[in-house]
């Protein structure tokens, strides 16, 4: 769907270059997550996608053709989802909806999207009276009121209840099931996990680690198990490799009943996003 | 066509949500209430500026008011990963404005011929008005672009029109050569007065279209070289997608 080779970009007023040589694909129907602290490249990146930055090197293709040479209409087949909430605060939320769907020329119908959003009810107040969970699943519906073939999700779980987050969850998959393509940035990495065929890390405008989160987990894991035991009131580790697994110890262990818990240590996407980029999630919030 | 069509119903629709419409109705009103205490003679004179500052200050302040909400509430980025291209939106802004302007003349006209028996050539202010307008619908945009918030927007406006007059006052101070004072006539506070005072009187056609061709040459010139080309990175600043 979309291939980007050796992409450059430098702001106007900075001398040093944001994106130094992407190269990546993101092929159809898939889910392909991009994670980066502040500042690495990820909104440069997108917007350069999204065709708001033009002033790019290297190559970018969608469908085959160059980025560059998309017209308008590029917008009929993408949908965009942003972190913070876009709306007319003073008209209702099918005022936005209605307003936003008139500038496609495929329209979906918003009932069933609104009614899935838990804002059907909802949808004859002022957009300045909704909570901001419910301006962010505003947002969602407007990325799909053209039917997009691809979608870009900026944060789209964010600041949603564990159940409307479910929700959306669910209905990315969907879309990704009816063949629909996702490019997403989260920082809530068992969203990442849950929902990506592929993730890239970025740093400093460089893709440091690319592949599909099980691989990269493997890759960057522990090839151990950890079994935690309760003797006479203490709380027992032993730690196991996986060739160990049938080593006497660990099946004494086993047979012991002491067992509290057992845990693959493989490593954890948060870990990885740590160790690739050099910075701690919350420190780029 | 179609698009401009949606965009310009659109542009009503908020100017009557956004109350903007009301406050541009409100000082209508004042204009025709204030009427009620001048001459027939006072009104004529005074008409010319009354259109000036309605189609020249009002215009770009309501769209500066416009721009600055739909920035705010990053409305204007949501446009703009739609097929709605530059132009069609910058044509809505001149239509729906300048249709603005026109329904506050109308109901000003209406409220004048109430209190006095005015005559006025309605072509003439429509003509004035369509070239006025969409040349500080152009400035609105400009300064919105340069102005943090609407309070800033308020104080360049001041800046621009300070600057316009710098040439008269310089001259009339003395400190450039009162030879130049022909040249005045054409900043375009002088040419705006003109045109919004066709209406008024005869007129002189030879200078109107020389007003005109100036005024429209402007407003292309700021369209093309500095409004088109600036709206991508100005609606996408501050925009974290």
């Amino acid at each position: 769907m979309f291939k980007v080779e050796n992409l450059r970009f430098a702001y106007p007023k900075n001398k040093e270059e944001t994106l130094q040589g992407l190269s990546f694909e993101i092929p159809k129907g898939t889910i392909f997550g991009f994670l980066g602290p502040s500042g690495a490249g990820k909104s440069t990146t997108q917007k350069i996608l999204v065709k708001l930055l033009d002033h790019y090197q290297g190559e970018i293709t969608y469908d085959g053709k160059s980025l560059k040479s998309l017209d308008d209409s590029f917008y009929e087949d993408i949908g965009v989802c942003f972190e913070m909430p876009i709306s007319f605060s003073k008209l209702t939320g099918l005022e936005n909806l209605q307003f936003f769907a008139n500038l496609y020329k495929n329209q979906v119908d918003v009932e069933p999207l609104l009614k899935r959003m838990g804002l059907w009810d909802d949808r004859n107040k002022l957009v300045s009276e909704y909570s901001k969970g419910m301006k962010i699943r505003l947002n969602f519906i407007r990325a799909l009121l053209n039917d997009p073939k691809m979608l870009f999700l900026d944060e789209p779980t964010n600041g949603l209840d564990p159940m409307n987050a479910r929700i959306l969850k669910d209905m990315i998959k969907e879309f990704k099931e009816k063949g629909g393509t996702v490019f997403i940035t989260s920082h809530i990495m068992s969203d990442i996990d849950e929902l990506c065929d592929e993730v890239a890390f970025i740093a400093n405008g460089v893709i440091v680690a690319k592949d599909s989160p099980r691989q990269l987990k493997i890759e960057h894991g522990q090839k151990k198990v950890m079994v935690e035991t309760q003797v006479n009131h203490h709380l027992e580790k032993h730690v196991f490799d996986f060739n160990e697994l049938s080593s006497p110890r660990f099946i004494e262990l086993c047979q012991s009943n002491t067992i509290e818990t057992i845990h693959s240590m493989e490593t954890t996407l948060e870990d990885i996003f740590i160790k690739v980029t050099g910075v701690k999630l919350h420190e780029h919030d | 066509m179609n698009m401009i069509k949606h965009l310009v119903k659109h542009e009503w629709l908020r100017l009557i949500k956004y109350n903007l419409l009301i406050a541009s109705l409100f000082v209508s009103f004042i204009w025709i209430i204030a009427s009620a205490f001048l001459t027939y003679e006072e009104l004529i004179l005074f008409l010319p500026t009354i259109f000036l500052i309605e189609a020249t200050a009002m215009t770009a302040l309501l769209i500066g008011a416009e721009m600055y909400y739909e920035k705010k509430e990053h409305t204007i980025s949501s446009m703009l990963i739609s097929p709605m291209s530059t132009l069609d939106y910058m044509i809505s802004k001149v239509i729906a404005h300048g249709l603005n302007t026109l329904l506050i003349f109308a109901i000003m006209i209406v409220g004048f011929i109430f209190t006095f028996d005015i005559r006025l050539n309605v072509f003439a202010l429509l003509l004035g008005t369509i070239f006025v307008a969409s040349f500080y619908v152009g400035l609105g945009l400009l300064l919105s672009y340069f102005s943090k918030d609407f309070t800033s927007l308020l104080v360049n406006y001041m800046i621009m029109m300070i600057l316009f007059l710098i040439p008269s006052i310089l001259i009339l101070a003395g400190l450039l050569p009162e030879s130049l004072i022909s040249y005045t006539q054409y900043i375009p506070s002088e040419i705006s007065l003109r045109l919004m005072s066709l209406s008024l009187g005869e007129i002189d056609w030879t200078q109107a279209f020389i007003d005109i061709g100036i005024t429209l040459v402007a407003t292309l010139l700021m369209y093309r070289f500095i409004l088109i080309p600036r709206f991508k990175s100005f609606a996408s600043e501050h925009l974290g997608v």
